[in-house]
């Protein structure tokens, strides 16, 4: 049998987009129920596996960072840990986004993260490869490659799973979440106003805190409103990342051997995107890496 | 065959002359009605994409600015309702074998053209516009707190003065019930449009599931198939529940939530005089024809600016474009389920929402005039005189793919003018590759039905 390395993954990230009906690049949000409030910057769609520099996550956020969980080497029904790559970090790199264009390239639900360009930080090795659409042609514009290939690479659908969710993240009552965030929010904004000197960035951060609990106040008298129900469905991706890969750092005393990382040996990925937070701007992700080695 | 001399018309049931002029009479109030949603419509979306957003702007706060997103939300909101309720009066001709009608005057309306007696004008965000807004969704009755807060800025005030989109409805339901059904619904149901579950369900669609039994509402906006009296009621009860309101207590309705946002205005503006919502707009933008006299009889303003007009142009063709592929959705003749799709995936959710919202927002912040006198230009919503349904399938489809040809070509030339800024141009390519992307896929269709 062929010798595998198996990586678990998992984590909070920031997804920080608008939603239909309003258009793909609307930076505040407005007919959707995502929104970009007060000072902060503009929605810009990427899908962050950490926080990015200079960035700061709305209050009462789960932790943000997606990391290795378990990693091992397996062959003939025998497992190595790898502990220099357990509790790596992993990055997505150059601005990925969910591409689907309010349906222009594909169904909602069946679209692609381009560019999907994965990189892990272990404890004296690196390892990154690219999932390009189009294995000879990695530069291909998203828009000019036909929806057939886009679903190779695209999640199945929006699927309501409710206990994937709370397996994976302990949240089994969304309603829950929101009501309690709200609670949060509100402690919040009372320690503002009760300040006696308010700076010019309280009333910032009491207008943004106002709005979030405004958001989260319509969810809560419609629960089957998407600012609620969006927690409980996911987006399943599986697919070859056949591109480019580096690989960096001593693979033997690391890996335990060297990993097969050329055109004929993808590295197969999957894992689903869930948990959506619409007022966290956040979401959850969970899935494993499985990458063949030569020796 | 007999001559047409001898020839006895057959019988009609019942009073064949008076069910005949009772059907023409529905005709013509549905017809009209067609014309005031998509006429409303673009005067909400108009003024929608007027607001600011961002504190850079000037005249607002960022608490301010929270207000402007809940009325833009509102206001995008009405005006998809309001296509909506295009959608089921055209449905409602359909239904009776009538055309659909997606034609009406351009921009400046005269008051005296349709029933609520007030004119039609593409106007930036303020109290008198929104106030109009409230007047267009005037419920029949009004109760006495908002009667007396009305009074305040419309002088002898009283609901009839302005009912006149309510009127019309009830005297839509009151004929449908006045003719016998049998010769009334007569067109074919494979017309009629709906949301969610609908006859022409696109492939892969999830929509959010609701437990009702009943296709979900999509964003907000419920298309009903009309096949009988009583499915012409419902869809006529949803178009006044959801326009001036069940009764005019009704939160939901168009005429409270214009009404709550005319209060929340005055009372913003009252608390801090520098409040400025809007972007200095011009009210019935179009693109130069060099006639100014012409332009100031009529309240036209055009648009003299080049690198803004190449971005209205391509507003006016996205517009057009959309309007006659809506055309022939509505009123398809041999189109299969699958050309439909095709149809539909470009018309309707991607047309709007990458094409007609993004250019407006885009005019609403670039200058008017060359030189540049603070005047911002906005979307003309001209419809041209050779807009008219295209009768035959094979031309038809040549024809749209034509104008998305067309548009992308013109979209592409856009989003390499150096003048606009990055943030401009950055959604100028956004523009291209998806207009470039919806022709690919209609072309795709026609492929599919070796059309070309």
């Amino acid at each position: 049998m062929t010798a595998k390395l198996i990586m678990q993954f998992g984590g909070w990230i920031l997804m920080r987009l608008a939603t239909d009906p309003d258009p793909t690049d609307e930076p505040r949000g407005v007919s959707g129920y995502s929104f970009a409030f007060g000072d902060e910057p503009d929605l810009d769609r990427v899908i962050s596996f950490q926080v990015p520099a200079h960035f700061k996550p709305r209050s009462h956020t789960f932790p943000i960072g997606v990391r290795v969980r378990r990693a091992v080497r397996q062959e003939d029904q025998t497992e190595k840990r790898l502990p220099a790559l357990e509790g790596a970090p992993m990055e997505l790199l150059g601005k990925p986004r969910l591409e689907n264009r309010n349906w222009t390239l594909t169904p909602a639900g069946f679209e692609p993260i381009v560019p999907f360009d994965l990189r892990i930080n272990g404890k004296g090795i690196t390892l990154r490869r690219r999932a390009p659409l189009i294995a000879d042609q990695p530069d291909k514009p998203v828009w000019e490659i036909s929806e057939s290939i886009l679903q190779q690479f695209g999640a199945v659908g929006v699927l309501y799973e409710p206990a994937t969710i709370g397996n994976a993240t302990g949240i089994w009552d969304s309603l829950q979440v929101a009501v309690d965030r709200v609670k949060a929010l509100e402690k919040d904004l009372a320690k503002l106003e009760a300040k006696k000197k308010r700076t010019a960035a309280d009333e910032v951060a009491a207008t943004i805190i106002r709005a979030r609990i405004a958001q989260l106040n319509i969810g809560i008298a419609d629960p089957s409103d998407r600012r609620i129900a969006a927690r409980y469905y996911v987006e399943r991706f599986n697919f070859p990342m056949q591109g480019e890969a580096e690989v960096q750092g001593d693979q033997q005393k690391t890996l335990g051997g060297t990993i097969l990382s050329d055109a004929k040996n993808p590295w197969q990925i999957g894992f689903w995107i869930g948990a959506w937070d619409p007022d966290a701007l956040s979401a959850y992700v969970l899935g494993a890496l499985e990458i063949p080695y030569a020796s | 065959m007999p001559s047409l001399k001898t020839h006895k018309p057959q019988h009609i049931a019942g009073d064949a002359p008076l069910q005949v002029k009772r059907r023409n009479r529905l005709a013509n109030l549905l017809t009209e009605a067609a014309e005031i949603e998509h006429d409303v419509m673009a005067q909400y979306l108009f003024a929608a994409f007027s607001l600011k957003k961002a504190i850079s702007e000037g005249g607002v706060n960022y608490a301010q600015l929270e207000e402007l997103r809940g009325w833009a939300t509102t206001m995008l909101l009405v005006a998809r309702q309001e296509m909506e309720h295009l959608g089921l009066v055209t449905n409602l001709l359909t239904a009776i074998g009538e055309a659909p009608n997606f034609r009406r005057p351009n921009f400046p309306i005269p008051a005296r053209t349709y029933p609520m007696n007030l004119p039609s004008s593409l106007d930036a965000f303020s109290p008198d516009v929104v106030l109009r807004f409230v007047c267009y969704e005037m419920p029949r009755r009004v109760n006495k707190k908002n009667r007396r807060y009305l009074e305040q800025y419309l002088p002898n005030f009283a609901p009839s003065q302005y009912d006149g989109i309510a009127r019309t409805y009830l005297e839509i339901r009151e004929l449908f019930h006045s003719i016998e059904a049998g010769d009334l619904f007569i067109g074919p149901p494979s017309a009629q449009f709906l949301s969610g579950g609908n006859s022409v369900v696109a492939r892969g669609r999830i929509y959010p599931q609701k437990t009702t039994g009943k296709p979900p509402p999509i964003y907000d906006t419920e298309l009903r198939p009309v096949t009988d009296l009583q499915s012409a009621n419902a869809v006529i009860e949803q178009i006044i529940d959801e326009g001036e309101g069940a009764d005019d207590d009704d939160p939901n309705s168009h005429f409270a939530r214009f009404l709550d946002m005319h209060r929340q205005l005055m009372a913003e503006t009252a608390k801090d005089p520098n409040f400025k919502p809007a972007r200095a707009v011009l009210s019935n933008p179009r693109l130069a024809s060099g006639d100014e006299g012409a332009a100031a009889a009529t309240g036209i303003h055009y648009v003299t600016n080049p690198d803004t007009a190449q971005v209205m142009e391509l507003f006016d063709m996205a517009y057009s474009t959309m309007v006659l592929m809506l055309m022939r959705y509505f009123a398809h003749t041999d189109e299969s389920d699958a050309d439909l799709i095709g149809l539909q995936d470009t018309a309707f959710f991607p047309m709007m929402t990458v094409g007609i919202r993004p250019l407006g927002e885009i005019l609403t912040q670039l200058p008017a005039q060359e030189p540049d006198a603070e005047w911002r230009a906005g979307p003309s919503f001209v419809l041209p005189l050779r807009l008219q349904l295209l009768p035959h399938r094979r031309s038809a489809w040549r024809v749209i793919l034509g104008e998305l040809q067309m548009l992308t070509a013109k979209a592409e030339q856009a989003q390499k003018n150096q003048n606009f800024s990055p943030a401009v141009r950055e959604r100028l390519t956004l523009l291209y590759e998806n207009f470039a992307r919806m022709t690919m896929n209609f072309q795709d269709a026609m492929h599919a039905r070796k059309m070309q």
